[in-house]
């Protein structure tokens, strides 16, 4: 009887630090899991984050849910990336020919499109009688001042970002003459590319 | 699993967060747009069928001179106060006509082409986009989209799109440099603004497919709008037909225009050609006793006859006097006293003459090594004197009345620069003008032999000096006017000698060497060209007075 309490005594002093062992073990792994899926997570935004590049590319909105990762349209010319929201996640640009060039050679303005609205708005192409473009990105310093109506560019256009002292602006003037396509939409559009070159980056400062 | 939960729970909590975040921001500017939308749009150009005198910036005043670009004649940059009432000014045929609001951008386009004769009626139109003013042409003005663009001169209206504004804007080309970058005029700007360049940033003019990129942030070059005269490509060449109308014919991009004066009214036709025409050698125009106008043009082929009969409204297609040689220079001549044509002009082996005997053109060849333009004329006695330029002296040459020719030098020296101009004067001597690098020189044929003397001194001469003599009160002169990059000077003095006197001309810069001829009226009348002009001076004893030589 005694061996067997001993053995009873013994199998519970042998089971407590196993319950332990296994609780931690548990505990362990449970935390791996975790920081395992986060870690996946944080990859999958950076990937999406440049996945969209120069003029007249496209990218559908379902690669990955825009709640959790945010699309970018990269400015190539400039190095400057801004969010896409789903009102314009298949944004594109394009240099419109003959625009004027920064001190650093840099061009002073793009123009937006959008894939979807091509066949009812007309595709952005950028010549000089191409007037389909849904809205535009102004570069200038902050202290410029348009020469026509002597207001800064900052004033101008509001909505913006200054990156390595340069401003880029969102101008909407060719957006507001659109009738391709309802009011609603335009303030939709309006919205999304207004929100988006306030939150312009340099593309070196969000890529992983 | 706490802190695992927790941290779902953060995550979820935060973007929702987020969400209502952005909600809220794009309701905003949903608003905003709303806003914006309903008040966005002004006409730019406000139509009023009441007529006003003509005003020069009133009441706002002048932010920058006509005088102070297109050398000298363009119309004032206005100062935009934001006035916006309409403006009118007197197009050529005198009738008030709209040039837009004041003081917009292209209201200065319209008023330049208005005073200038290049357009008749208000150009509509916004300065740039899609209801720009490359959208409402008049007929008369061609375009040439950013990109395709071959040519620009001064005059020429250049568009741009905005970013900023969709009614862009549109300006005034002044000036070329001769790497292509344009020197812009604009109304409608802050003063610092009033001067802009734009410059090639693709392709070449000579290939045709020029791209300018503008100065302006967020400005892009939409299309130039050539003006429809252009730098005329020829010295113009001049006579008076017997009814006593002016005319003054000049090539003109490939084609010859003709002017001619009726009362106080000058009119234009062009006069096609097929054919490629010598850039910048002068044609010469002659009028026969019937009243037909014949002009001569140097083409790459030969020489090309064009003929517009008395009392025609059109000059014929053109015909043939010579395709042998081609020409190294402008055409000189005259319709001989018995009526036969006489024209001389330079080629690679010589000078050539060719005589029009009323069936048939027969030529000949005086070889040599000349580099100017022939001047030519019949003397008294009926012989053909002609003068030419060649290196390092004035050569002439005489075809007497027996068919043989003569020749010889009078002049030589170093630092001849123009060809020469000769006439015989009131006592018969045979007389030639021409520059030095030091000024005017002038020779006689007096007496049997050649004098000399300089007729002015300036190192500054260009092109070549225009010579005649008029009879003045019973008292003989000779006169000869000369250029500058800065005005045009005429000197006289009596033929029977005394010293030589001079008054200014005109105070503009001359691009052509000139013509002219003194009427029956004894007034003198001499053309020539500026950058954006043709135009004519007249004395008729109280001095010079100028006009220009328009086309409507």
């Amino acid at each position: 009887m005694a061996a067997r309490d001993s053995n009873q005594k013994g199998f519970g002093l042998i089971g407590v630090p196993l319950l332990i062992a296994v609780v931690l073990a548990l505990a362990v792994v449970g935390w791996a899991v975790y920081r395992h899926g986060h870690k996946n997570s944080t990859k999958s935004d950076a990937t999406s984050s440049t996945s969209q590049t120069g003029a007249q590319q496209t990218k559908s909105s379902t690669d990955q849910p825009a709640q959790t990762a945010p699309q970018y349209l990269t400015i190539k010319e400039w190095g400057v990336q801004i969010p896409l929201s789903s009102a314009v996640s298949d944004a594109y640009y394009v240099v419109p020919t003959g625009i004027s060039n920064d001190a650093d050679g840099k061009p002073s303005a793009i123009n937006f499109g959008l894939a979807s609205k091509n066949t009812a708005c007309g595709t952005v192409t950028g010549s000089p009688t191409d007037y389909n473009a849904l809205g535009s990105i102004v570069r200038a310093l902050p202290t410029d001042k348009d020469p026509v109506s002597g207001k800064l560019y900052t004033q101008l256009d509001p909505n913006g970002a200054t990156i390595d002292g340069y401003y880029y602006g969102y101008a909407d003037a060719s957006l507001k003459s659109k009738s391709c396509v309802s009011q609603t939409t335009i303030q939709d559009i309006d919205a999304g590319f207004a929100a988006a070159v306030k939150s312009a980056a340099a593309t070196t400062a969000t890529a992983n | 699993m706490r802190p695992l939960s927790t941290l779902h729970i953060q995550g979820i909590l935060s973007f929702f967060e987020m969400f209502i975040r952005r909600l809220r921001t794009n309701m905003q500017y949903g608003t905003i747009v709303v806003a914006a939308l309903i008040t966005a749009f002004v006409p730019l150009v406000a139509i009023s069928g009441v007529a006003h005198a003509v005003t020069d910036c009133s009441p706002d005043g002048v932010e920058y001179s006509g005088s102070s670009w297109l050398n000298g004649d363009a119309v004032n940059v206005c100062n935009d106060t934001g006035d916006g009432s309409s403006n009118y000014v007197n197009n050529i045929n005198g009738t008030s006509t709209l040039s837009g609001a004041k003081w917009q951008c292209v209201e200065m386009v319209n008023r330049l082409y208005l005073t200038k004769g290049w357009i008749t009626s208000n150009w509509a139109g916004n300065g740039g986009g899609s209801s720009g003013l490359i959208y409402h042409l008049p007929s008369n003005l061609t375009d040439q989209v950013n990109g395709s663009i071959s040519y620009v001169n001064p005059g020429d209206t250049i568009t741009f799109n905005n970013v900023n504004d969709s009614d862009g804007h549109a300006a005034i080309v002044n000036s070329v440099d001769s790497n292509g970058t344009l020197h812009i005029i604009n109304q409608n700007v802050s003063s610092s603004n009033v001067t802009s360049t734009a410059s090639i940033s693709s392709g070449s003019l000579s290939g045709g497919n020029a791209t300018y990129n503008s100065s302006w942030t967020g400005y892009s070059v939409q299309a130039i709008v050539h003006q429809p005269n252009g730098p005329f490509t020829s010295a113009p060449t001049a006579f008076v037909d017997p009814s006593g109308n002016y005319n003054v014919l000049a090539e003109q991009f490939g084609n010859s225009v003709q002017y001619e004066r009726s009362g106080s009214t000058w009119n234009g036709q062009p006069i096609s050609s097929s054919t490629t025409l010598v850039g910048t050698h002068p044609p010469l125009a002659l009028t026969d006793s019937s009243g037909n106008y014949h002009l001569f043009v140097a083409t790459g082929g030969g020489v090309n006859e064009y003929d517009k009969a008395s009392g025609s409204t059109s000059w014929n297609s053109g015909s043939l006097v010579e395709s042998t040689d081609t020409p190294t220079s402008g055409i000189g001549g005259f319709i001989a006293s018995n009526g036969n044509y006489e024209l001389f002009f330079d080629t690679s082996g010589g000078f050539e003459h060719w005589e029009f005997n009323g069936s048939t053109w027969n030529g000949e060849a005086k070889t040599g090594a000349f580099i100017s333009t022939p001047s030519a004329f019949q003397d008294s006695s009926g012989n053909f004197q002609v003068f030419l330029q060649s290196t390092g002296s004035i050569d002439q040459y005489i075809k007497y009345t027996s068919g043989t020719w003569g020749s010889g030098a009078p002049a030589t020296m170093s630092g001849i620069i123009s060809q020469p101009w000769a006439f015989q004067d009131a006592t018969g001597n045979i007389n030639f003008f021409f520059n030095t690098s030091g000024g005017s020189d002038h020779y006689e044929y007096s007496g049997g032999s050649w004098g000399s003397e300089v007729a002015l001194s300036n190192s500054s001469l260009i092109y070549w000096p225009f010579a005649y003599h008029i009879t003045i009160s019973g008292t003989d002169y000779y006169v000869v006017i000369v250029e500058t990059a800065s005005g045009i000077t005429d000197w006289w003095r009596p033929t029977s000698g005394g010293t030589w006197s001079h008054e200014t001309t005109a105070t503009v810069t001359p691009t052509s060497g000139m013509v002219g001829y003194v009427d029956g009226s004894n007034n003198q009348n001499m053309f020539v060209n500026t950058l954006t002009t043709l135009n004519h001076y007249e004395n008729s004893g109280a001095g010079w007075g100028g006009e220009q030589v328009y086309h409507d």
